[in-house]
């Protein structure tokens, strides 16, 4: 893999300024420097990656490294548009499988395959191949725990220049901070679906509304809580001010522990995100299995055991919703659990606007989606 | 041929073969339900082959849809590709509907999409009347009875809404919930007290260039041309200069200047995902439809919501009653059928109007200058006079002024239909 020793430019290109107008736009030049200059991994080549990955190349990131030695299944290729359907009667893995297309959707951003397992991923890897972020995708929830400390226990001491990019030079300049490694998690459960984010300590900047001078003469608009007004209506000026955010780590998240005394609003969550957690309970007493269809029995049964041991009431999570989170999920939820997933990275990466903290849920039974700070 | 096996559908066939928590109080699971959603009857129609098209139809034929149809008037754009993502730029140039339904064709075997290049409003009415559920990024269409899909992005934000004659508003009830994207800053603002670098810009577009011609005579502003661009800029900083605004760069002169709207993909992936979703359950009824609007933003955090907009009763497009059935035969003479409305549907002195073969036609009407002109209609036969079953009638009272048209559905009953 190539180090980060050559340096992204800091101007981007006129054909690039062409090709992200419109995104640019929305998010500035900044903002765009630095994720075209992130490097991501994706640990996990299933479906769902490649709808994350889609949104992530067409936004222009610096390099996209898939992780994936799962052989290829003529399956895969009718499910998805991500895998090169030339090679389904190669020996080849999912990874390497959806490079081509991948490639062909922005060829300027570098895409590769990493062969391994995730468990043998390491601190020195992590650091030496200068990723920005890493993303656990449709993962046994021992490797999101693995992976989500490992991405704690990576910092890079040296100087992040404007365009994001870390040089591991020992500058003296003034702008000498730590950069650390993103963590995500991502997955779809048969209609519904997840999005997870680990952030650690997270500074970002987000546009603030300018209060107009003559008060009552513009649509009225708080100074302290004024985001930016939608697209389409009047413009307003805005200034950047930056503002930070503590994420709590995977493992905290993973020992939530639903207060009984607060039942009025845990049953206005959705149940799609207790049937989040059975399914982590379910790999965790299976080996990392994922629940299928035949699961039911033993799901009920361990959610029984989860909700008494919690002091919940069982009917929080009925066998209706609960065989609805069993089947392999359908494109259209993928596409926004992908959708959703994409952005966040995005907003991560380019410490531009406000990610979410820190658990999201898309409920495909209601379609609707909620974000609760676990953890 | 595929190189994969029917286990490819399986995601889809267990919605429909199968009981389950998901099906609606009506639903009856079917093994044949999967392969009648692929039949010849099922017909798709996609609005629009930009950042939503291209993520619907992606959707639509991953779902084992076979049938779509695509339309859309624009050709390929650099600009497009940054989430537009059935082109790449060897396409740069040629019509987005053709090149979005090759790809399609090419990558999702036993799909059939056919494309269309051009406005929506050049094609007859019976061209839409052959779908059975139409899906759109656009808010153009106006409500029809089969169940019409809407999604719109701007930026971080979107919407999904589901639109059904009679059950739900249509899209002119709650037209002032989409903000305009045609800037309309009053003219005072512009003239004589500007505050922000858009008043700047505007005000050079439309007062200055017409008044100063700077390209020739007449020559209007073309968007795309950097020295029409650089030219409004140049004026519109020298009056922010003036006025202590900001002065705007290249990117945002031209940005109004096009009425440019920022878009990207993720966005656009979850609305068109929701749209097709709903698609999904109008074509196979597995589930009840989302009620009836649902809105998305991932501006700060993420947040979705749903609400079931109501009716607005004064809606001048849908704010009536389902159109009554009249019965009659073919044979049977317009004097016949009006003298129904007076005896048993309480008109005095009728007047009616019909859509025959996409053009509104007079029939008859009861006021003192017309009645002479039309009278020899009212012994023709409706057979004679082109109307056939399910022809809508619209019919006002002269006795009874204000009031609005009433709608009729002509039901013949030895009768061919429209």
């Amino acid at each position: 893999m190539t180090s980060s020793a050559v340096e992204a430019p800091t101007d981007i290109t006129a054909q690039e300024a062409e090709l992200y107008d419109r995104q640019i736009r929305l998010w500035g030049l900044d903002a765009q420097k630095r994720l075209r200059a992130s490097r991501i991994l994706m640990v996990g080549a299933t479906p769902l990656t490649g709808e994350i990955a889609k949104n992530l190349v067409l936004a222009g990131i610096r390099s996209l490294t898939l992780m994936d030695d799962s052989p290829l299944s003529a399956d895969d290729i009718d499910s998805s548009f991500i895998y090169d359907p030339s090679l389904a009667t190669a020996a080849t893995t999912r990874a390497e499988a959806a490079l081509s297309a991948l490639h062909s959707l922005n060829p300027m951003v570098e895409v590769s395959a990493k062969s391994g397992q995730p468990e043998q991923l390491t601190a020195d890897v992590l650091a030496n191949e200068d990723y920005d972020a890493v993303l656990a995708i449709s993962q046994p929830v021992e490797v999101l725990q693995s992976l989500g400390r490992l991405c704690r226990s990576v910092t890079y001491d040296g100087e992040v220049n404007s365009n994001g990019a870390g040089n591991n030079s020992n500058s003296d300049s003034s702008a000498k901070q730590r950069r650390q490694v993103q963590f995500f998690a991502a997955d779809c459960f048969g209609c519904h679906g997840y999005v997870f984010l680990d952030l650690q300590r997270h500074e970002f900047a987000t546009e603030l509304a300018e209060v107009p001078p003559k008060a009552g003469q513009d649509s009225s608009v708080d100074p302290k809580t004024a985001a930016v007004p939608a697209a389409g209506s009047q413009p307003v000026e805005t200034h950047l001010i930056k503002r930070s955010a503590d994420y709590a780590d995977f493992e905290s998240v993973l020992r939530t522990r639903w207060d009984p005394a607060k039942l009025g609003s845990l049953r206005r969550l959705s149940p799609a995100l207790y049937l989040a957690f059975l399914l982590f309970e379910f790999q965790r007493a299976n080996n990392g299995a994922r629940a299928g269809p035949n699961d039911v029995d033993a799901l009920k049964t361990l959610w029984r055991a989860f909700a008494e041991s919690q002091q919940l009431p069982a009917n929080l999570l009925d066998e209706a919703v609960l065989s609805s989170g069993l089947q392999p999920p359908s494109c259209p939820v993928l596409a926004i659990v992908g959708g959703v997933a994409a952005q966040e990275v995005i907003k991560a990466v380019s410490h531009k606007d406000d990610p979410f903290n820190n658990f999201f849920v898309f409920d495909g039974i209601q379609s609707c989606g909620s974000v609760q700070t676990l953890g | 041929s595929s190189p994969g096996t029917d286990n490819r559908w399986r995601h889809v066939r267990r919605l429909l073969e199968r009981a389950g928590p998901l099906g609606g109080p009506e639903f009856e699971p079917d093994p044949e339900l999967f392969s009648a959603i692929r039949s010849d009857l099922v017909q798709i129609l996609v609005v629009g082959a930009g950042g939503l098209g291209c993520e619907m139809l992606k959707d639509l034929a991953l779902s084992g849809f076979v049938n779509l149809h695509l339309i859309d008037m624009d050709t390929i754009d650099l600009s497009n590709l940054n989430r537009q993502f059935l082109f790449r730029p060897k396409d740069i140039g040629r019509p987005k509907a053709v090149v979005a339904a090759e790809f399609v064709e090419r990558r999702v075997s036993g799909c059939r999409v056919t494309p269309h290049f051009g406005k929506l409003e050049d094609k007859p009415l019976e061209f839409y009347k052959q779908f059975m559920c139409i899906v759109c990024g656009l808010d153009s269409v106006q409500a029809s009875v089969i169940p019409l899909i809407d999604g719109g992005t701007q930026g971080f934000q979107g919407h999904c809404r589901v639109v059904r004659a009679h059950a739900t508003p249509c899209l002119e009830c709650t037209a002032d919930l989409y903000s305009s994207t045609q800037q309309g800053f009053p003219l005072c603002t512009l003239a004589h007290t500007p505050r922000l670098p858009e008043h700047c810009i505007e005000f050079a577009r439309i007062m200055q260039w017409p008044q100063e011609w700077p390209f020739g005579e007449e020559v209007p502003v073309d968007g795309d041309d950097p020295h029409h661009v650089d030219w409004i800029r140049t004026e519109a900083c020298k009056r922010a200069r003036q006025f202590g605004i900001r002065e705007p760069d290249f990117r945002l002169t031209q940005g109004v200047v096009k009425h440019i709207i920022p878009a990207v993909a993720s966005t656009n992936a979850v609305i068109s995902a929701q749209c097709v979703t709903e698609v999904f359950k109008a074509i196979t009824g597995c589930y009840p439809l989302l009620n009836n609007f649902a809105n998305f933003s991932d501006i700060e955090g993420v947040a979705v919501n749903v609400v079931p907009l109501e009716r607005n009763p004064q809606c001048d497009v849908c704010g009536q009653p389902p159109p009554k059935p009249l019965t009659f035969n073919s044979r049977d003479s317009l004097q016949t059928v009006i003298n129904q409305l007076k005896s048993e549907h309480g008109m005095t002195r009728p007047s009616l109007t019909a859509c025959v073969e996409g053009r509104d036609v007079t029939l008859y009407m009861d006021l003192s200058f017309l009645r002479d002109q039309l009278a020899d209609n009212l012994d023709k036969s409706l057979a004679e006079l082109g109307l056939l079953s399910n022809t809508v009638l619209n019919v006002t009272d002269s006795a009874q002024s204000g009031m609005k048209p009433v709608t009729f559905v002509l039901n013949l009953e030895d009768g061919m239909e429209t």
